[in-house]
């Protein structure tokens, strides 16, 4: 068995998680015009979570416990923009202000979550699932699953966004926040039907994140942060299909790198793209068409 | 001395430090517009940089070594930490500001120092890795045959005249014409090159001089720790200081002094003291920490101008010195306009 | 060389830009003659705005060529061209909010010995007495547009007139070779208008050349020495105002159908 192919599984499995965090991030991004740096927390809450609904309290089972946090997280998110994010941002014009907020809601959350998970690691109760060989590829069931689910939530959103009423004011929200404010679209309803959607895919993603590691600290998903954001500048900043490429590359980018350089640096492969990109390209590689 | 005294000079120590950090962000973030992000990043170097310049060279042996040292006296290596730190982040400002708008740049610059911290974690040939640098030399306390108590005391005197020297310095720059520009680029940077000013020039001078600042903060912590290594600090720590403007009042120099003083007493070194000599818990810390996400809303809501508001110069301010030109402004002229 | 004082205070030559595939301007070319105000007028979309954009800078023309002063300035940065005795003004005006109105105009004259950090730490006595100097003469400016109560407000806080004249003192206190205004009269009421046309036609006898944006032809026709009639981007005309009502193409493009509307008001 090929190493590369081990490495380039994982990275499909990356990939997986990536691709659930960075379409939220993306869909955010599209009616915000600011970075919600505490992004990585909203995922590592739908872990957290989690865990809470598995091991602590109800002592539901995994499959169970996993879409009920994420749904939690969606309506966090929703109430953290009502109550904190979205009056900032009508207040101020200045798009840096409202990203020092967002990073205080990142301090506030880790903080939190530490005094109630503290920092230990933690592990979801569930059958170990052993990897298993895959044609060139070494996967567990769980991180098979997971990667179903993935593909299954894109297709999901794609039809949402294609084939839907609502997927369509949407995606005119986000094109043109002035031009959807004057034909007759219920902003307010929109606005909280994206930023719930964001909460779940980051709350799927940061759960996602934790069964493809097989354990959860309340900081591990932050430190993905930049790996999603790198996906979605990737792709372009909020565009869907854009940043489910990006996602891909960037999951096998990061976990075929130690391949070739030091491990301790393949997070890095994401920030190197984000700054590399937003220097030279900051519309991202795949230019989005019908806009100007 | 009780452990009391000792406590309360060493976060008297660190509120000088901060004033002196966060004056550096002021003047970038509040009076030249850059959201400068990566602030945290020039603390970290000025650390390293003043323990390298302090410290004698060690070969790498057994994942422990520092690529370079030069020995010398620690009052000395603080200012020259700080010149290179500040050099370098005059660097960083004309790579990223050339290109970059400000909102991109925000993010750029977290990316940066993530991944230079990273680095430090991870290359050993440099400064060791996790293990970083030790045994950073106290200033002073050699000639002077002190202990480490005395020498914190007296050291908490040496920040505090840095920190007033630097007090000044960046009120006569903020009341020059030079500082004008800064404000000027901060309210419209487009205005700012209609008037004839080189935004970017002025851009990459208000980050190092935010630099110097940010790695002479760095280098007391170094020196008080002796040691400086990657859990030493993090890039997401520039929320803290970025906080401390915020509270204490962007664009005030005594303001920064007061947003220092309030997170460090009440929610990061006080708290840090109460928790582990009497509740015996990091829980009452972390809270803390918490509330300090807390507080910067408060603050911004409620107070956006701070604990001590910018002071606009007035026209008096401008003339005061020279009454005779207050003469040749003819009052009677004055066309009382309502536009 | 020596420059003519016949010669233009400001040409532009050929000037084209486009903002991703749509054509702005389009070969923009015509000259700005010296100590006369100029009118630079067209129907909406003609690019107007885009031009005083290219020409002081802000915008990085596709081709072309502008000249100040016998000087080519042609993808020069905007503070450059500045420095080169060009001020402008905004059609929406952009104040520097956080200031006070005299530091509004004091930041803006040329040439600070302060504005160098070396000087305000070694020459604080020469830094000092400039910076009296200055503000003296910034009250002066204030005074004679009738900003002077308003010294020490922030400029944030001036109504929509005000700040129109805060920005023609602030380029004033620059004492530009060309001023480029954008709609100076845009928005303000009409005892205002007739004070700005005053302001500037007394700008013109100091001595000064300046291209104003003006969408009021009976304006550009009052105060206006010279016109360029800008069309789709390119230069239909150029001439004085009675002679372009009779230019059949100039009317067809554009005065006809503003005649007609002014009428309409």
């Amino acid at each position: 068995m090929h190493l590369f192919w081990i490495d380039f599984g994982t990275g499909l499995a990356t990939a997986a998680v990536v691709a659930l965090a960075a379409t939220g991030l993306t869909l955010q991004f599209g009616i915000t015009n600011y970075i919600n740096f505490a992004y990585g927390d909203f995922m590592g809450l739908g872990a957290l979570l989690t865990f809470a609904l598995n091991n602590q309290a109800f002592h539901l089972n995994f499959w169970i416990a996993a879409p009920i946090a994420a749904i939690l997280v969606g309506v966090f998110a929703v109430i953290a923009n009502q109550l904190l994010l979205a009056p900032f941002a009508r207040r101020f014009s200045n798009p840096a202000l409202t990203m020092i907020v967002t990073f205080g809601l990142s301090l506030f959350m880790a903080n939190v979550a530490t005094v109630i998970w503290t920092g230990n690691t933690l592990f979801f109760r569930m059958p170990i699932s052993v990897d298993k060989k895959v044609g060139p590829f070494l996967w567990s069931p769980d991180v098979m699953i997971v990667m179903g689910f993935a593909v299954l939530v894109m297709v999901m959103i794609h039809l949402l966004l294609k084939t839907t009423r609502l997927g369509k004011m949407m995606r005119a929200l986000s094109d043109n926040t002035s031009l959807a404010l004057t034909s007759g679209i219920d902003v307010r309803q929109i606005t909280n039907v994206t930023w719930f959607m964001s909460g779940l895919l980051a709350g799927l993603g940061g759960i996602a994140l934790a069964v493809e590691e097989a354990n959860l600290t309340v900081t591990s998903a932050e430190s993905y942060l930049f790996v999603i954001f790198a996906a979605v500048i990737l792709g372009g900043i909020g565009s869907v299909y854009g940043a489910m490429l990006g996602a891909l590359a960037i999951g096998l980018l990061t976990e075929t790198a130690p391949l070739y350089i030091n491990a301790g640096y393949k997070l890095d492969v994401g920030f190197f793209i984000v700054i590399v990109l937003l220097l030279f390209r900051p519309q991202g590689l795949v230019p989005r068409l019908g806009r100007s | 001395m009780s452990a009391f005294f000792l406590f309360f000079m060493t976060m008297v120590f660190y509120v000088i430090v901060f004033w002196i950090a966060s004056l550096g962000l002021d003047l970038v973030w509040s009076r030249t517009g850059i959201p400068l992000f990566a602030y945290y990043l020039y603390v970290a170097v000025g650390a390293y940089l003043t323990g390298l310049f302090s410290l004698p060279h060690v070969p790498l042996q057994n994942g422990v070594g520092n690529l370079f040292g030069f020995n010398l006296p620690g009052l000395l290596a603080l200012p020259l930490a700080a010149v290179v730190t500040g050099l370098f982040a005059m660097f960083v400002g004309a790579v990223f500001m050339r290109r970059l708008r400000t909102d991109y740049l925000a993010v750029v610059m977290v990316a940066v120092a993530l991944v230079i911290w990273d680095f430090s974690q991870n290359d050993i040939t440099l400064v060791s890795g996790n293990t970083g640098l030790t045994n950073i030399p106290l200033p002073l306390a050699g000639v002077l045959h002190i202990n480490i108590n005395q020498w914190t005391y007296l050291y908490t005197g040496v920040a505090f005249v840095w920190a007033l020297a630097l007090w000044w310095i960046m009120k006569t720059v903020s009341n020059s014409p030079t500082g004008r520009v800064f404000r000027a680029i901060r309210d419209d940077s487009v205005v700012a090159a209609t008037i004839g000013k080189n935004v970017y020039r002025y851009q990459i001078l208000s980050m190092g001089i935010g630099g110097f600042y940010a790695a002479i903060a760095g280098g007391f912590l170094a020196q008080l720790a002796t040691s400086w290594n990657p859990s030493s600090w993090a890039p997401f720590e520039v929320f803290n200081v970025f906080t401390m403007v915020i509270v204490g009042g962007v664009g005030s120099n005594l303001g920064m002094l007061v947003g220092a003083a309030l997170l460090q007493v009440l929610f990061i070194q006080g708290p840090t003291y109460v928790a582990s000599n009497y509740l015996h818990s990091p829980t009452f810390e972390t809270l803390a920490a918490a509330a300090i996400g807390v507080l910067m809303w408060l603050s911004l809501w409620f107070r956006p101008q701070g604990a001590v508001p910018e002071r606009l110069k007035s026209t008096a301010w401008y003339l005061g010195r020279e009454p005779a030109l207050q003469e040749t402004i003819n009052p009677d002229l004055t066309v009382e306009e309502r536009a | 060389m020596t420059t003519q004082p016949t010669t233009p205070i400001l040409s532009t030559r050929e000037l084209r830009k486009s903002f991703l595939g749509v054509t702005a301007v389009n070969g923009a070319t015509f000259d700005v003659p010296r100590n006369l105000i100029t009118a630079l007028i067209g129907p909406n979309g003609a690019g107007k705005t885009t031009v005083v954009s290219l020409i002081s800078g802000q915008i990085k023309a596709d081709s072309g060529q502008v000249t100040i002063d016998g000087a080519d300035v042609s993808g020069w940065p905007a503070h450059r061209i500045s420095q080169q005795g060009l001020m402008r003004t905004f059609q929406l005006s952009r104040e520097l909010g956080g200031m006070t109105v005299l530091e509004n105009l004091m930041v803006s004259a040329r040439r600070q010995t302060g504005e160098n950090l070396v000087n305000v730490f070694l020459r604080p006595g020469a830094v000092k007495k400039e910076e009296a100097a200055l503000a003296a003469r910034a009250l002066e400016i204030l005074n004679r547009y009738g900003l002077y109560h308003l010294r020490d407000s922030r400029a944030q806080a001036l109504s929509g007139g005000q700040k129109k004249l805060l920005e023609i003192s602030r380029a004033v206190i620059a004492d530009p070779k060309i001023l480029l205004l954008d709609e100076p009269m845009a928005g303000v009421n009409p005892a205002l208008i007739e004070k700005i046309g005053e302001y500037i036609i007394d700008l013109r006898d100091g001595g000064m050349s300046i291209l104003m944006i003006e969408h009021n032809l009976g304006i550009v026709e009052k105060i206006c020495d010279n016109v360029v009639v800008l069309a789709e981007g390119r230069t239909l005309a150029t001439g004085k105002m009675s002679e372009l009502r009779e230019n059949e193409d100039v009317v067809r493009a554009y005065l006809g159908e503003v005649i007609n509307a002014d009428n309409g008001r």
